[in-house]
């Protein structure tokens, strides 16, 4: 796809016709302020009980910071990758590293209880090992498809790359599911994490994955620029100086630790990636610069929502974070293809 | 990057490259900073990796004189006074109303009012103390039982709750469900009556099929047959346990252990005279191309029994195994 139809989807064309940027992103804060407040507010247990407040806050908020973290990392991971390829309907998971952070993830598990049936002591806590399996498989898988596409610099090479490793890590993912169904308790923590869930994060996952998240956002931020310049064609940003393979090289591994914190704290949360920068670019535009900040705030507060509604929804139990993501994000994402296709937008 | 400046690319690229690696450097070492600060010290016992420890049942001395139980998590639970006992296990909550007095009880698993017998548990709330914590608190108890099955993440955050969280472990038969009764036993004051309820279940068990020669008894597995799927419970399961207690030859297990997942060809080659499965599988099982199994045909036999009882790894296990052995042998009875 060209660039200047991956601007076309930016909604407006005359961009005096979008909001100011300053009110978006004022629009955005107030928008995860409130958010917040709901997160902090809601739950099964009455915070007008002053011996429970502080402890149901600290739970709440602990929460807040998971689903907020994976979101931001999701959608700036998502612009990311899109500006990369020049493609918004690509997603961070395209690379590969959401499908090594799920396998590294599951051998965390399957190691978390090997090592508990053989009665082995580690020095780790065993609530650690699954969001440190995550990281690792992320970093493998990045390892693989740098090693992969070292001496091509192609988009279309890493695009492959990616897509293959997918693949490969899916089918490891699978084999590893068909291992944790002859151990019931094995099966029932897969299944959990393969839904998406932020609901037991605690202080440890929020330690281990913000670092990732806040540097993996403001790296991703001194890339914006590069990326904008990658709008007005290869063959231009290759004349304007722009070392592409740089660009590709560092964009991924951005992207690779950004994927790798958010499935470190919430497993399989989909369409974020995919939806937010969407949704944003009709208001932002294009510019990466100002799109990267947007997604970051944006994303935080669209996963944070969808945890409020998990809590919300009727039910013995709460569903899952990546069902309602799911069940928001598609046809979320349906409804701003058909309208910007309305506007001759051509995929 | 874009180039105005003097510096030559090949420069720039290093610059770039040194500035992205060093931040990468410094996110995964903050991250591994954060976790190392946030792991428990070295003597702590919340440090060593769950083991299925078999003196889990017994208490320890500590330095301080006071004593302590050691559960599947590897934390050490203090032995105390608790009064307000929350069971957030199926396996405990029976455990619970066998021995504790029912003031002792504040609540019962999420699976109590589902349970085959849900009259027991009424009056008291249902919670699933993992995933529900703000019902959990709000009912401030003072020991909170649970099996947690590989979810530490939360066991470990209703630890940092300020709640005492007791963790029974994996439920893999008679072994650990002893170990559970005794430990329920200790940590409600009732550990005599435990140990008497243990012996108890254990001599029941034992005594079902003791008459019977090994040569005697009936080949079977266990079955549970979800659409074309054909689910196995086998050595390490309470499902082979029900079988070896009412005295059947369990023939998986010589080549599977946990919950196998069997292929319909693998199943004819195991062809047991017997199989034991949930009420209402049989004509799942015989009407197809498995009719062919030694079990459907008039030498061999499925029996039937209800699946809340047959999944039961707790007390429920011996009344599994009463009836199968009773439906296997009807010529004993």
């Amino acid at each position: 796809m060209s660039a200047d139809r991956f601007a076309e989807g930016a909604g407006p064309r005359d961009a005096s016709r979008r909001p100011a940027p300053a009110l978006v992103y004022a629009a955005l804060i107030a928008m995860a302020a409130l958010v917040a407040l709901l997160s902090l507010g809601v739950g099964h247990a009455d915070l007008a009980d002053d011996n429970l407040r502080g402890m149901l806050l600290r739970l709440r908020a602990q929460r807040l910071g998971g689903a907020f973290l994976a979101g931001s990392a999701l959608a700036v991971a998502g612009v990311l990758v899109q500006g990369l390829f020049q493609n918004p309907l690509a997603s961070p998971s395209v690379i590969g590293t959401s499908a090594g952070a799920s396998l590294g993830g599951r051998l965390g598990l399957l190691a978390t209880i090997g090592l508990q049936s053989a009665g082995t002591a580690i020095a780790l806590p065993p609530q650690v090992l699954l969001p440190l399996g995550c990281v690792l498989g992320a970093l493998g898988a990045l390892g693989l498809l740098l090693a992969i596409s070292r001496d091509r610099d192609d988009a279309v090479v890493l695009l492959l790359s990616g897509f293959l490793l997918s693949s490969l890590f899916l089918s490891l993912e699978g084999f590893v599911t068909s291992l944790a169904l002859e151990r019931w308790e094995l099966a029932r923590a897969v299944v959990t994490f393969a839904l998406g869930d932020v609901s037991a994060v605690g202080g440890l996952q929020l330690l281990l994955a913000a670092p990732l998240v806040v540097i993996g956002c403001a790296l991703a931020w001194t890339w914006a620029l590069p990326l904008d310049l990658m709008l007005s064609g290869e063959e231009e940003a290759r004349s304007l100086g722009l070392d592409q393979k740089t660009l590709r090289r560092w964009v991924v591994v951005w992207v690779a630790v950004l994927t790798a914190a958010a499935v470190a704290i919430g497993g399989n949360v989909g369409f974020v990636g995919l939806v937010v920068p969407h949704a944003l670019r009709p208001l932002l535009g294009v510019l990466h610069r100002r799109l990267i900040p947007a997604a970051a705030l944006g994303g935080g507060a669209f996963v944070v929502a969808c945890d409020v509604l998990c809590r919300v929804l009727p039910g013995r139990t709460e569903v899952p974070l990546g069902v309602i993501t799911g069940l928001i994000g598609a046809p979320v994402f349906l409804g701003l293809l058909l309208k910007h296709r309305a506007r001759s937008y051509a995929f | 990057m874009p180039s105005e400046s003097p510096v030559s690319p090949r420069k720039r690229r290093r610059v770039v490259d040194v500035a992205n690696a060093g931040a990468v450097l410094l996110a995964l070492g903050l991250s591994s900073f954060g976790v190392w600060v946030s792991t428990p010290r070295a003597g702590s016992a919340a440090r060593a990796l769950p083991s299925p420890d078999p003196l889990a049942q017994s208490p320890r001395l500590m330095p301080d004189g006071s004593r302590v139980l050691i559960d599947a998590t590897g934390a050490a639970v203090p032995l105390g006074h608790y009064r307000r006992i929350v069971s957030g296990s199926s396996l405990a909550d029976p455990l619970l109303l066998a021995l504790c007095s029912p003031e002792q009880i504040v609540a019962f698993s999420a699976r109590a009012p589902r349970a085959r017998d849900a009259y027991r548990y009424a009056g008291k709330p249902a919670v699933d103390a993992l995933r529900q914590p703000e019902r959990l608190l709000e009912l401030a108890p003072d020991l909170v039982l649970v099996n947690s099955l590989g979810e530490h993440a939360w066991v470990e955050r209703l630890r940092a709750s300020g709640l005492v969280v007791f963790d029974l472990g994996p439920m893999r038969g008679t072994q650990t469900f002893i170990q559970n009764v005794h430990a329920v036993g200790w940590l409600s004051e009732r550990h005599e009556g435990a140990a008497e309820l243990a012996q108890t279940f254990q001599r029941r068990l034992d005594a079902i099929a003791r008459q019977l020669a090994p040569a005697d008894r009936r080949s079977a597995i266990y079955l549970g047959i979800h659409g074309r799927q054909l689910f196995g419970g086998t050595r390490g399961s309470s499902y082979h346990e029900v079988l070896t207690f009412a005295g059947l030859d369990d023939v998986a297990a010589r080549d599977f252990q946990g919950w196998p997942n069997y292929e319909p060809e693998r199943l004819l080659s195991l062809n047991p005279e017997l199989v034991v499965t949930q009420t209402g599988m049989r004509a799942a099982l015989c009407d197809g191309e498995l009719g062919a199994l030694r079990a459907c045909g008039p030498s061999g036999g499925v029996i039937e029994v209800d699946a809340d009882l047959l999944s039961d790894a707790g007390l429920g296990l011996l009344d599994a195994a009463e009836r199968v052995h009773r439906a296997a042998y009807p010529e004993r009875r």
